[in-house]
C-alpha cells in the first residue's frame, strides 16, 4: 500500500522541557485511509499531529509528506499545501470578514491568482455543503459551519491529507455529526486521506485502522476490530471501552456465555439471540 | 439588545420550578437557549419579562440591581473551560479573590481556600503554587475551587467536562456527584451527554429553540425517544440496546438506573428465564 505519511524515529522535546513528549514514534499513514489517534490528555496525539504539517519539527527523526520532508525550508510550503489542518475551537480558525474571504486568505498567501481562486473558493464551498453561505459573516455561523468553512480553506487549496486535531470536541452532537459527515464524504468519493485525533471511540470504531498513543510513545496499532478487544491496552492508556464492548463484559459477568465480545449494538443482540 | 434590529428572543415563556437538592440535568443543542437560562439563574442576564426565584431571593424584569447580588453569592457557575479565568499569582489568591470581593475578610478567605482545596481533592500544597504551574485537570478543579469557596447553594455548571479525556470526565463528573451528596447543594448540570444526564440526574430538561420541550424524571424523558429525535437527540446508549432486545425478544424490560451493569442484569435474567 502506498504511503502519503511516514514518522521515522521522532522524539520531540518542548523548548525548555527534559522529558520528551514523543518518544521514537514510528508511523506509516497510508493514501486514502481514514486513520484515528486515540489517547489520553498528554499522550502525545497533538503533538504527533502538529509534526505531520510541519507546525512542530522534530527533535530527532524525521517527518516525510508524499516525497517531501517537514524539516526541509525548501519543502515546507508544499507541506503545508498537502496536509492541511482543522483545529478544536472553530473560534480560532476564523480569520477572514466572511466565509469567501476566509477561504480567499489561504489562497492568497499561495499566490493563487484571482480568477483561478474565485473558482475554487466556489468549488471548494460547494464539497461541505456552504454555497449559500459565501457572504455570511462568522458569528452567524455555528460551530459546525465554521469547521466546514475551515475544511472548505484546505480543499482550496488541494490537499491530499485532512488532519482533524479534535475538531469536534467543542461542538454539539449535531455539529459533530455535521463535520465527520462531510470530511467521510471527502474520503470515500474523493480519496482524500483523513487523520483524526480523537476521544470519540464510536468515530474511532468506524475508521479504517486505529494508533493508540500513551505517555508519548505509540502502544499500538491496528484495525478496530483488534484494538477495541484490548480492554487492558485501552485501561492502561486512559481511555474508555466502546459501548457494546463494555455491556459484553458485564454480561459474561453475569455469566452470559458469550464467544467474544462484540462492536456493535446490532452484532451483540443477534449473538443474544442466539443464545435464547 | 432591547429596542434595536438585533433584538432576538432568546427565551420564551419558560416555566421551571427546581426543588432543593434536585441535581438536574439541562440539555439542548447550541442555541436552545441553555446557556442564556442558566446565566438567568444567576443575575448575569435579567428576564426581559418574568421573574427568577431563588430561595427568598427574587429577581423581576426590571428588578434592582441588590437582588442580582445576592443572586450570585447562591448560585454559582462553573463556565466551560473554567481554567481559563484563572488569574492571580498563586492558586490561594485565585480562590479567595471571589470571598474577599463579597467583604470576607483575608484570615476567613484563607480557611475557607484550604477547606475547598480539599473538597476539589487537591493537596494543601497547591495553595502555594501558581495555577499556570499545574496540569490542565488540576487547573480545571482549582476553578471549581474558586467557585466552591463562595459558598454556593446552587451549584451551576456548563458543560464541565469539555475538552476532557474520558478518564478525566468521570474523574470531574464523580467530583461534582459528590460533592452534589455530601453538601446539599442543587446542582444544574448543562450537558450534551445523556449518558451523563442518565447516570446523575435527578430531573432532566430539554430545551428547544429558547423553550421548555420537555422536562421529567429520566424515566419519563426516555420514553419519549421520537420526541428527543425530532430534536436532534437522543436515548442513552443503554436504553437503545434495550430497545433493541425487546424488539428482537417481543420482553417488555424497562431500566430504572440506566448503568451498564444493570442493562446486563435485565437482559441475563430474560435469558435465564427462557431457558427454563
Amino acid at each position: 500500500m502506498e504511503n502519503i505519511i511516514t514518522v521515522k524515529d521522532v522524539t520531540f522535546y518542548y523548548p525548555g522541557e527534559e522529558t520528551p513528549t514523543l518518544k521514537g514514534v514510528t508511523l506509516d499513514v497510508h493514501k486514502g485511509e481514514w486513520l484515528s489517534i486515540v489517547g489520553h490528555n498528554g499522550s502525545g496525539k497533538s503533538t504527533l499531529a502538529k509534526m505531520l504539517n510541519g507546525l512542530l519539527l522534530p527533535s530527532e527523526g524525521a517527518v516525510f509528506v508524499s516525497q517531501y520532508t517537514t524539516g526541509l525550508p525548501d519543502d515546507i510550503w508544499e507541506v503545508r499545501r498537502l496536509v492541511g489542518m482543522v483545529f478544536q475551537n472553530p473560534d480560532n480558525q476564523f480569520v477572514g470578514t466572511s466565509v469567501q474571504d476566509d477561504i480567499a486568505f489561504g489562497l492568497e498567501n499561495f499566490g493563487v491568482p484571482r480568477e483561478e481562486m474565485v473558482k475554487r473558493i466556489n468549488e471548494s464551498v460547494a464539497r461541505v455543503g456552504m454555497e449559500a453561505f459565501l457572504n455570511q459573516e462568522p458569528h452567524q455561523l455555528s460551530g459546525g459551519q465554521k469547521q466546514r468553512v475551515a475544511i472548505a480553506g484546505i480543499l482550496a487549496q488541494k490537499p491530499s491529507v485532512i488532519v482533524l486535531d479534535e475538531a469536534t470536541s467543542m461542538l454539539d452532537p449535531i455539529g459533530r455529526i455535521e463535520v465527520i459527515d462531510t470530511v467521510r464524504e471527502l474520503n470515500k468519493k474523493e480519496g482524500i486521506t483523513v487523520i483524526s485525533i480523537t476521544h470519540d471511540l464510536e468515530e474511532a470504531l468506524s475508521a479504517d485502522r486505529v494508533v493508540v498513543m500513551k505517555m508519548g510513545e505509540k502502544a499500538a496499532e491496528g484495525i478496530p476490530e483488534d484494538i477495541f478487544q484490548q480492554r487492558d491496552l485501552l485501561k492502561s492508556a486512559g481511555l474508555d471501552l466502546p459501548f457494546s464492548l463494555k455491556l459484553s463484559e458485564a454480561l459474561r459477568q453475569q455469566g452470559v456465555e458469550l464467544d467474544k465480545s462484540y462492536l456493535t449494538q446490532e452484532e451483540l443482540v443477534n449473538a443474544l439471540w442466539k443464545l435464547a | 439588545m432591547e429596542g434595536t434590529p438585533f433584538e432576538r428572543r432568546a427565551l420564551h415563556d419558560i416555566n421551571l420550578d427546581i426543588a432543593d437538592g434536585t441535581f438536574l440535568a439541562l440539555i439542548g443543542h447550541t442555541g436552545s437557549g441553555k446557556s442564556t437560562l442558566i446565566q438567568h439563574l444567576n443575575g448575569l442576564l435579567k428576564p426581559s419579562a418574568g421573574s427568577i426565584k431563588m430561595g427568598s431571593t427574587e429577581l423581576k424584569a426590571g428588578g434592582k440591581k441588590q437582588d442580582l447580588k445576592s443572586l450570585r453569592k447562591k448560585a454559582g457557575i462553573v463556565f466551560q473551560y473554567p481554567e481559563h479565568q484563572l488569574f492571580e499569582e498563586t492558586v490561594e489568591k485565585d480562590i479567595m479573590f471571589g470571598p474577599r470581593n463579597f467583604g470576607v475578610s483575608v484570615e476567613t478567605a484563607r480557611l475557607t481556600a484550604a477547606r475547598v482545596i480539599e473538597m476539589v481533592g487537591l493537596p494543601e500544597s497547591v495553595l502555594s503554587k501558581s495555577p499556570f504551574d499545574l496540569s490542565g485537570g488540576q487547573m480545571r478543579r482549582v476553578a471549581i475551587a474558586g467557585v466552591l469557596a463562595m459558598n454556593p447553594e446552587v451549584l451551576i455548571l456548563d458543560e464541565p467536562t469539555a475538552g476532557l479525556d474520558p478518564a478525566g470526565r468521570v474523574e470531574i463528573m464523580e467530583l461534582f456527584n459528590s460533592l452534589h451528596e455530601r453538601n446539599n447543594l442543587t446542582t444544574i448540570l448543562v450537558t450534551h451527554s445523556m449518558e451523563d444526564a442518565s447516570k446523575y440526574a435527578d430531573e432532566i430538561a430539554v430545551m428547544h429553540k429558547g423553550e421548555l420541550y420537555l422536562h421529567g424524571k429520566p424515566t419519563d424523558i426516555f420514553s419519549e425517544r421520537e420526541a428527543l429525535k425530532r430534536v436532534g437527540l437522543d436515548v442513552p446508549e443503554t436504553v437503545q440496546f434495550l430497545q433493541k432486545w425487546n424488539e428482537k425478544s417481543g420482553l417488555n424490560l424497562a431500566l430504572t438506573k440506566f448503568t451498564v451493569e444493570e442493562l446486563a442484569e435485565q437482559v441475563s435474567q430474560s435469558l435465564k428465564k427462557r431457558g427454563n
